[in-house]
């Protein structure tokens, strides 16, 4: 029982610990506050952290950081005419199908309908190529 | 009766040379206006470069709906189609392929010829290859696809998006999407090629399958 209870205390404190240092999310946050005052910096800035960011072993972390890179997209779909963005949201959600279903509430209905479609789209581009 | 005659005789001279110049019956060199030039045969101004130039910058290459459509070639297909004012199924049919490196294959076939010289060019055509997606980076799909983009009047690069900038000199990491070919259009080959043939649209001027065929 003992045991037990020692366990639950360190796997409750890691995961809450894990939650708690999102760094990615952290990082994305600035990057949405820099865009409300220079978009195209902010999003050239945001796209570049994008294409390379690793995420979390921790499914927690990950699926919060997952929330963070689609809410920070879907701010930033006004500057993202060449897709950059959309592509790698593709990325994640073919390595990260659950945490991507889950995170993808983080944004409106309307956007969810418009990412499914760009998701598909990619899908279909990268394996049929362009109609 | 004698001035008379000498006068007939240069004013018919000069309607020959004159008119050997809207013809353009032998090799030319004509100047272009970003300081290039060329010796093609019937060439005049290019206006064919002009006109694909024009309808890069006019938002040809826009696709509907343009946040869920990131086809690079079916863009420049639309560009090429309004440029030189010809039905686009028709020239999707003779510019074929689905992804952008197929252009390399397709453009000569359409008439166009590629020459590295003039890649700046209002109207010239950009391809890329994909060279695969580096390490630590995510994929895009011109990782495998590669890119093309035409080059406008305002001196930006169209297809489903503009840019000021190459695609060769903004991706990231560099070296990403090297630059195979730029391409222009050959009036000859054009005007007399399977594009010539196709249906004018776009309430185009081009005269089908004639010679000249110039605007």
């Amino acid at each position: 029982m003992k045991k037990l209870v020692l366990f639950l205390a360190l796997f409750i404190s890691s995961t809450s610990y894990a939650v708690a240092t999102c760094k990615v999310c952290v990082q994305v946050d600035r990057y949405v506050k820099e865009y409300e005052e220079d978009e195209q910096k902010a999003y050239e800035a945001f796209t570049k952290y994008f294409s390379q960011v690793p995420l979390s072993k921790n499914k927690a972390v990950r699926t919060k950081e997952i929330a963070a890179l689609i809410k920070a997209s879907d701010i930033m779909k006004g500057q993202d005419d060449r897709l950059e963005l959309a592509e790698y949201l593709f990325d994640i959600h073919k390595n990260y199908p659950l945490e991507f279903k889950e995170s993808l509430g983080a944004v409106s209905k309307e956007s969810q309908k418009r990412i499914e479609s760009q998701i598909k789209v990619i899908k279909d581009l990268r394996e049929k190529g362009e109609p | 009766m004698k001035k008379f005659r000498v006068m007939l005789f240069l004013i018919l001279g000069l309607t020959i040379i004159r008119g050997s110049d809207v013809f353009a019956m032998g090799a030319k060199e004509v100047q272009f206006e970003d300081g290039t030039s060329s010796s093609w045969r019937g060439v005049r101004l290019n206006s064919y470069m002009d006109r694909l130039a024009s309808a890069a910058s006019g938002g040809a290459g826009r696709l509907v709906p343009s946040e869920t459509s990131p086809y690079c070639y079916k863009a420049v297909k639309q560009i090429i189609a309004k440029g030189l004012g010809k039905d686009l199924e028709c020239v999707r049919g003779i510019i074929t392929g689905g992804k952008a490196i197929d252009a390399v294959t397709s453009l000569p076939q359409a008439g166009f010829v590629m020459d590295m010289t003039k890649c700046r060019t209002p109207g010239a055509i950009r391809v890329y290859k994909g060279v695969g997606t580096p390490a630590g980076f995510k994929r895009q799909s011109g990782d495998t696809a590669g890119h093309i983009e035409v080059v406008g009047e305002d001196g930006w690069m169209h297809s489903f998006y503009n840019s000021p900038v190459p695609l060769d000199e903004s991706i990231r990491p560099p070296g990403r999407r090297p630059l195979v070919g730029c391409y222009v259009a050959d009036p000859e080959k054009i005007s007399t090629g399977p594009i010539s043939k196709c249906p004018d649209n776009y309430g185009s001027a081009l005269k089908s399958g004639s010679g000249s065929g110039m605007q």
